[in-house]
């Protein structure tokens, strides 16, 4: 076998992860217009919450991602009535607010759980590729079904359906939106909603993919800024193809250099893109 | 409101607006009777595009008041105005870029839940008033490709399918060809026959000329003459609005 296959896939795998993980910022910033600083912490919460179901109530696995989903649902509902109170400049006052959010939310986890590291160890089984000396984890191929049934899901709502159709109208001009009369605070709702299920079906994930620490919120925001920034606005899958870069990128980074080198290529990646991408997350008729 | 006669639409009444220290609407007043086709004419600074911001809800004024259909309007925003049934387009046209002529138009019936029509019944009325305005064949074309003149036209339909009872068109034949402002006036008074009533500026007078009932000229900021297009377009008030009192007297027949 080809010593880049294994790279590749696990590339992919953690690639889809972060798709995952960026859907939901990525409609709300959108259509909502925040930029939820508090993004990271908030798939955090679902993953502790994941984590605690599974180790105290054993629940299963598949049933984790619903449950989740659900409260992290009534967790953003919420965030939406408080954040449309804001007064203006609204980006800058939903920026602070969501940073204050995200620290709330770090010491509230350290004061639940503790600064200790914690996994879920679910026993996945390998799948061989008959006529390949090649075999991953199941969770990976999981991953990468996950990412492209929710992305290609989200795509087709947003093309498809009339609500899509109106939230995709508010993606692009929020004053033509109104011209039409369409509600664009109810669009609003339904993206943080929309968000709120994706932000709660990442945190399962997490807590199964990477380490849960009260402070691992800042690198999810991260990668979901960096996968945002490379989609633009309201691309849907730009922002698999965003995350599958990401994720090749770092896997070949561990593989070549070492795994302390993960963090540091979102960052450069990042600081890459804000230099020759500087409208990545220019909404198209900013006044 | 009294039985007899037509209903009024809109009423606009001592309408103030101050940009600074410059005065742009001094008390400007007129009422529209439902069914008519008013016109609004005046050279560049007149204030007709205040006026229409200002009754479409997108700018405040500093004094007066406008009514619709009786109820007082003055300070609602243009969504709720949009969901009364006055709609309006901008010389600018207000479209979603990356969206299809068709979609674009869909969007328009994205009305309040209670008379949101299903979304089979959206498309067949998008296509409907995108036929009305002779752009069906271009139906999947993304609007920024299109050029400006039939941007407006997407506009145009977009806010028709919002089913406005009054509606706004703000220089919507600019740039127009002879043929395409005939097509246009013809469209928009089959619209008035169907009771949509309607309030145009126009810069040039060549959709007025053709359609209006009524026209109103409007010069720094006050209504200078009214009546029907053909009695104003030589009026010697609206001619040196326009040119000048000096060239107006030279050239009156050429405005």
């Amino acid at each position: 076998m080809w010593v880049g296959t294994p790279i590749i896939f696990s590339g992919l795998a953690l690639g889809s992860f972060y798709a995952l993980m960026a859907l939901g910022f990525s409609l709300i910033l959108s259509v909502a217009r925040v930029f939820n600083l508090a993004h990271g912490e908030m798939i955090l919460l679902s993953g502790y919450l994941a984590f605690v179901l599974w180790q105290f109530f054993q629940a299963p696995f598949f049933w984790l991602l619903p449950i989740c989903s659900l409260a992290l649902l009534a967790l953003t509902l919420p965030l939406h009535y408080l954040l449309r109170r804001l007064p203006e400049p609204y980006g800058l006052n939903s920026l602070m607010v969501t940073l204050g959010l995200a620290l709330l939310l770090q010491s509230l986890l350290l004061a639940w759980f503790s600064a200790d590291y914690r996994l879920m160890r679910l026993d996945w089984p390998a799948v061989a590729i008959p006529g390949l000396d090649f075999s991953f984890l199941s969770f990976q191929g999981l991953l990468i079904i996950l990412a492209l049934a929710v992305t290609a899901g989200v795509h087709l709502v947003l093309q498809r359906t009339f609500l899509g159709k109106a939230l995709r109208a508010t993606i692009q001009d929020r004053e033509a939106a109104q011209v039409a009369g369409i509600n664009v605070n109810q669009m609003g709702l339904v993206a943080f909603g929309l968000g709120g299920l994706l932000i709660g079906l990442a945190g399962p994930l997490f807590a199964q993919n990477m380490y849960l620490y009260p402070a691992a919120g800042t690198e999810a925001t991260m990668i979901a800024i960096v996968v945002t920034i490379f989609a633009g606005l309201g691309r849907t899958r730009n922002i698999l193809l965003g995350g599958w870069l990401l994720g090749l990128t770092q896997s070949v980074a561990v593989f070549t250099m070492g795994s302390k080198w993960r963090e540091l290529v979102s960052a450069a990646l990042l600081l890459l893109l804000l230099y020759f991408r500087p409208e990545g997350l220019s909404l198209k008729k900013e006044r | 409101m009294a039985a007899q006669g037509p209903q009024v639409c809109l009423e606009v009444r001592q309408i103030k607006k101050y940009f600074g220290d410059q005065t742009v609407l001094r008390d400007v007043s007129f009422s529209l009777p439902a069914g008519e086709i008013l016109g609004l004419i005046g050279p560049n600074g007149a204030g007709k595009s205040t006026l229409f911001n200002i009754i479409s809800g997108w700018q405040k004024a500093d004094a007066g008041s406008v009514f619709f259909f009786g109820q007082e309007i003055t300070s609602w925003t243009p969504k709720d105005l949009s969901r009364a049934g006055l709609a309006r387009t901008f010389q600018v046209p207000q479209i979603f870029p990356e969206m299809s002529a068709w979609e674009n138009v869909l969007m328009g019936a994205w009305l309040p839940p209670q008379s949101r029509p299903s979304f089979s019944k959206a498309q067949e009325e998008a296509d409907h008033w995108l036929s009305l305005v002779g752009l069906l064949e271009l139906r999947h074309t993304p609007a920024r490709d299109l050029p400006l003149a039939q941007q407006r036209l997407v506009e145009l339909a977009q806010v028709l399918a919002t089913r406005p009872r009054l509606l706004l068109l703000d220089e919507i034949a600019a740039g127009f060809s002879l043929g395409a402002v005939k097509r246009l006036a013809a469209g928009l008074a089959k619209l008035r026959d169907q009771g949509l009533t309607l309030l145009l500026t126009d810069h040039l007078f060549n959709l007025l000329e053709e359609v209006a009932d009524r026209v109103l000229a409007l010069d720094r900021g006050e209504i200078i003459v009214q009546g029907p297009p053909a009695a104003l377009i030589h009026h010697p008030d609206v001619v040196s609005a326009y040119l000048g009192t000096r060239c107006g007297a030279a050239d009156n027949g050429e405005a």
